[in-house]
């Protein structure tokens, strides 16, 4: 497989599904639309399977992290709570605020809820062998995955805006308002820290990027670029400790005070599949996706797969879960701070410095894919041919073709990387120690 | 919601030059998950700054100050139990101190234990519910289940001396309503033995926090003047760092006969309140221990008339409750029943310095600020 220039021709199981209805006699139209039909209802099953149990999970593991035993009473263990609580919000009344702009009102859930339906869309869940080629699960595999993802995850805040413009409601309007500095200043850093992953991968597309880790993590490489990326996703899912929009003790509800029943539910819904989004993004562009020893064998590579990705993925989803039972919630002008004067910065350096990796031929920050010729010769206009092609190498060759000004750019990028490790750490260690002051800082001097 | 518009010009003249702006008025409560309980908040707010704010109470009004004119003494004492509920501890003993003062009695040593120990009970039991609910405040929703967790035992301790888990109604002029058994003390001396490592459970689960200290720190900051001038008292007047504990400067009961510290603040910030109220839950520790280990034998109550007269004349008595300086003044005209009895409800007073405090703050501030001043409505309107 060869980098940016030529992307080969990849399948999802969806196209196999068309194809294996072709293959039973159907025409290719009406074959197509069953392709669609089935792909579309298995999408919206698995996403309300999966919101429900995510919601059920989040409220098991707060409860167990909170000395409480959580919904243990529809059900065995509490399994069907959610699904009481969906009917419980399905049936109840539907109450518009008497002055409230009623369209507005009506549209923005919707607003908010389609285009995190319409995120899923791009993100590979999966790989399946069949009959010895690979396809990928994934409802379409875009060539710009990536930068769709972006674009379809900032359209939701409108949504948010609309709903606390339209309610009426000062504490509305002050979480609508609150929402849009928050999601507007989180989305810089995290498309830095995305451009980083681009960069190193050589491509949007999600299925390449989790194909440039076959022999690495892109997370150990670009360690700083996924720790913005957390956090930032964090704060564009309004969780905690950045849910400033629906701060329940200074705000009451924030945008969705007003709301009730099935309104309710949509917002519900669409922080939760954001939620998921945010995770299998990190997984994705981080974690290698569904990367993993194939342990079943390579007719069942699909079961497998799908294992790692939703392994990696749950466990971000109960580290936000455990972030909400773990954090106070930062203020609104530290939490702008934050992301102009901490974030940015640190993911513009990430950005030179994969930039800078990419340039020299560093293996480790280009994701194995190597540059046939030098930046030399790519400023040498007679040999510049348009684009750059890659070969894709294992370390030590890679190594071997790098000649001695890109071999001291390897070495500085290797030690540079070690002393950030110990940095971040010296950090962790530092927020991490717990300490009682007042044991120690109003003790009484003799 | 309508301004006076007569009484603020300033904020209707239409500006010319600019883009017309304006402040805006946003109602805290009474309805209001931060406001504990039913308090309002006028906030006169630019944006998310707070301009002015000016508490509106009053609805929690129980008329419980007219009613105690027409009821005898120990009727009086449970009605007064419901004022500050998470004290009432100190409420009972206030009003007990205030009769006791006006009649020629003397208190059993071992009553004044119980006592002592029943209101550094109460104290802890309070701190640790402002604990959670501060916590909760700022955003955390773990602490208060940790905290409700220890508070439990505090309560089923206070279960075990008077038979009721918030309106004891146990503290009554004489000494107390009846005798502590031995499975209190028992109880009391493991919940000593652990409670140290609670408080350092919270603190590392809480205080560490860096985005908590950055929110806490120079905060709704109180000078020690101001604190002074408002008539703040307790962990709000020594978060300020004026050293003032009426058990320690005016001793009442037996408080003279324990060793005890008095933590002050440096900043007058929310962080500095926090703290002062966590050395307090660990000075309210060593109290207990003291008191557990001096324990006396001897009776609980003396003897009292069944109804109690005190002599005619009036007096002014306070004790420092976990809220601050509770005061009570008593005319008595030698009846059965008070001729006037007054309480100044520390939460009261504090309550009118939150406009110094919060000024020039963010709305987010305001429920700190407010939960780090501990109110209790109840206390407030009486």
């Amino acid at each position: 497989m060869s980098g940016s220039a030529f992307t080969p021709r990849t399948y999802t199981i969806w196209e196999d599904f068309r194809l294996w209805l072709m293959h039973a006699g159907l025409p290719y139209e009406l074959a197509d639309a069953l392709m669609l039909i089935v792909t579309f209802t298995v999408i919206l099953i698995f996403i309300l399977v999966l919101v429900l149990g995510l919601v059920l999970l989040e409220r098991k593991f707060l409860g167990w992290l909170q000395i409480r035993p959580g919904p243990n009473r529809v059900g065995p263990w509490g399994l069907l709570q959610t699904v009481a609580d969906a009917i419980k919000l399905l049936l109840k009344e539907d109450i518009i605020p008497m002055n409230a702009d009623k369209p507005t009102f009506v549209l923005a859930p919707i607003v908010m809820f389609i285009p995190a339906l319409l995120s899923l869309v791009v993100i590979p869940l999966g790989v399946a062998n069949i009959n010895g080629r690979y396809s990928y699960i994934v409802a379409q595999d875009l060539d710009i995955g990536l930068a769709y993802l972006l674009a379809i995850s900032s359209v939701g805040v409108i949504g948010i805006i609309m709903g606390g413009w339209a309610s009426n409601n000062k504490y509305s309007l002050y979480g609508a308002m609150r929402s849009v500095a928050q999601l507007i200043s989180y989305e810089v850093p995290m498309v830095l820290a995305l451009v980083s992953v681009a960069l190193y991968a050589g491509s949007l597309r999600l299925i390449d990027i989790i194909h440039a880790q076959q022999s690495i993590f892109a997370l150990i490489p670009l360690f700083p670029a996924f720790i913005i990326f957390l956090i930032a996703g964090v704060a564009e899912t309004n969780r905690a400790p950045f849910d400033l929009p629906e701060a329940e003790s200074e705000l009451v509800g924030g945008f969705h005070t007003e709301y009730s029943g099935m309104k309710f539910a949509l917002f519900f819904l669409a922080e939760y599949i954001n939620m998921f989004t945010v995770s299998a993004l990190i997984t994705v562009c981080f974690l290698g996706g569904w990367k993993g020893p194939a342990f079943l064998g390579q007719n069942l590579l699909w079961l497998s797969s799908l294992f790692w990705f939703f392994l990696k993925v749950f466990f971000f989803l109960l580290a936000f879960i455990w972030f909400r039972g773990t954090f106070p919630r930062i203020r609104v002008d530290q939490m702008m701070h934050f992301a102009w004067k901490f974030l940015i910065p640190v993911a513009i350096f990430q950005l030179l410095i994969v930039a800078w990796g990419v340039a020299y031929r560093n293996p480790i920050m280009s994701g194995g894919y190597i540059p046939k010729i030098s930046v030399k010769d790519i400023w040498d206009p007679k040999d510049y041919t348009g684009f750059t092609e890659f070969t894709r190498t294992s370390l030590p060759s890679a190594l071997r073709m790098l000649n001695d000004s890109e071999m001291v750019t390897f070495l500085i990028s290797v030690i540079g990387f070690i002393l950030l490790i110990l940095f971040i750490g010296g950090l962790f260690y530092r927020t991490l120690k717990g300490f009682a002051p007042s044991k120690t800082i109003f003790q009484e001097k003799p | 919601m309508s301004i006076n518009k007569t009484l603020r010009p300033d904020l209707w003249k239409k500006r010319e030059d600019t883009l017309w702006t304006e402040e805006m008025i946003l109602n805290m409560g009474p309805q209001h998950p931060s406001t504990h309980g039913v308090l309002r908040l006028e906030l006169h707010t630019d944006g998310e700054i707070v301009k002015e704010c000016i508490p509106h109470m009053g609805y929690l009004h129980r008329g419980i100050e007219k009613n105690s004119e027409h009821k005898e003494y120990l009727q009086i004492i449970p009605l007064w139990d419901r004022a500050d509920y998470l004290s009432s501890m100190h409420m009972s003993y206030l009003i007990t101190y205030a009769a006791e003062s006006l009649m020629k009695v003397e208190i059993p040593k071992r009553a004044e234990y119980i006592r002592v120990m029943c209101m550094e009970l109460q104290r802890l039991a309070s701190h640790l519910i402002w604990f959670g609910t501060f916590a909760l405040d700022s955003g955390a929703i773990t602490p208060i289940f940790y905290a409700f967790r220890e508070r439990e035992l505090v309560l089923d301790l206070l279960e075990l001396a008077s038979g009721a888990r918030l309106l004891y109604n146990y503290i009554r002029p004489g000494g107390v309503r009846m005798d502590v058994n031995r499975e209190f003390l028992h109880r009391l001396d493991k919940f000593l033995i652990h409670f140290q490592d609670y408080l350092d459970e919270y603190e590392e689960l809480y205080t560490g926090n860096a985005i908590f200290i950055n929110r806490a720190k120079d905060v709704g900051v109180l000078t020690k003047e101001e604190a002074i001038s408002w008539g703040a008292s307790g962990p709000v007047l020594r978060g300020s760092g004026v050293k003032w504990d009426i058990r320690k400067d005016e001793p009442y009961s037996i408080y003279e006969e324990f060793d005890f510290d008095i933590p002050v603040g440096q900043k007058g910030d929310v962080l500095d309140r926090y703290n002062v109220r966590f050395f307090e839950m660990r000075q309210s520790h060593r109290i207990l221990r003291q008191a557990l280990d001096g324990f006396p034998e001897g009776k609980y109550t003396a003897r009292v008339p069944t109804s109690i007269k005190p002599e005619k004349g009036e007096v002014y008595v306070r004790i420092e409750s976990p809220r601050g300086e509770l005061g009570c003044y008593l005319v008595s005209d030698g009846g059965k029943i008070p001729y006037r009895l007054h309480v100044r409800a520390p939460s009261f007073v504090n309550l009118s310095a939150l406009d110094t405090m919060l000024r020039g703050h963010l709305i987010a501030d305001v429920v700190l600020i407010l939960g780090s001043i501990d109110i209790v409505v109840g206390d407030i309107d009486r």
